[in-house]
């Protein structure tokens, strides 16, 4: 019963590449229950997407979704 | 070719300036191209601090980006009249003064290949999920952000 969640860029160098966090109910709950384990992430500037779409504001979330972090983008 | 296939646009390591030329090459046989448009990123020597930029490595979300680069594919294909389009992005490790990005788009006439390749550009700049690290010559390093 997890949630995949995936750090990039800086990010990545706070938390690592990806963990596994025990299903909540929403991304609003697992940013929070981040935010106690990697305080660092707090002050962060980040967008989320869930199974690979950007969202905006809070999403339900089951098992086996897919979270990531996703620091300003700087390819090119 | 097919504009609705996933391509892979990643490519480990520096585009080789020969890679560049075979794909012109390449489209001779398709002669109802009047056109080419090339962009081609380089990796820029940043002085920062005092400190210079020897490389930046890139990463990026590599399953997300090719999804995004596909949509911005076919949006690009219905706004413009193109025959073709090719991207390539590198991963990895990329010094100073190599190739990271190659976007080429070619048809029949000039302004469509032109107004195509900026537009595919400035969107894979804004909406890909690909991160670069500059990489000091001291080894230390500090995240890129793209204005």
């Amino acid at each position: 019963m997890t949630i995949n969640v995936l750090f990039f860029g800086p990010l990545a160098e706070i938390v690592g590449n990806a963990i596994e966090m025990p299903v909540v109910s929403t991304l609003h709950e697992l940013e929070q229950k981040l935010f106690e384990q990697f305080p660092l992430l707090k002050d962060k500037k980040y967008a989320l997407s869930v199974n690979e779409k950007i969202v905006s504001g809070n999403v339900d979330l089951e098992e086996g979704f897919t979270i990531a972090f996703l620091p300003p983008f700087s390819g090119g | 070719m097919s504009e609705n296939k996933i391509k892979n646009i990643f490519r480990s390591g520096a585009i080789a300036a020969e890679f560049i030329a075979d794909s012109i090459a390449k489209h001779s046989a398709k002669k109802d191209i009047g056109a080419h448009s090339i962009f081609l990123g380089q990796v820029r020597a940043d002085i920062i601090n005092d400190k210079t930029v020897a490389a930046i490595e890139y990463t990026a979300y590599e399953e997300m980006a090719l999804k995004k680069m596909q949509e911005i594919r076919e949006a690009i294909f219905s706004k413009y009249k193109l025959t073709c389009m090719h991207v390539y992005h590198s991963l990895g490790v990329i010094k100073a003064g190599e190739l990271c990005l190659f976007v080429f788009t070619s048809s029949p006439h000039r302004r469509a290949a032109i107004d195509a390749c900026n537009e595919v550009v400035e969107r894979i700049k804004k909406e890909l999920p690909v991160w670069g690290k500059e990489v000091f010559e001291d080894e230390t390093h500090q995240w890129k952000e793209n204005k």
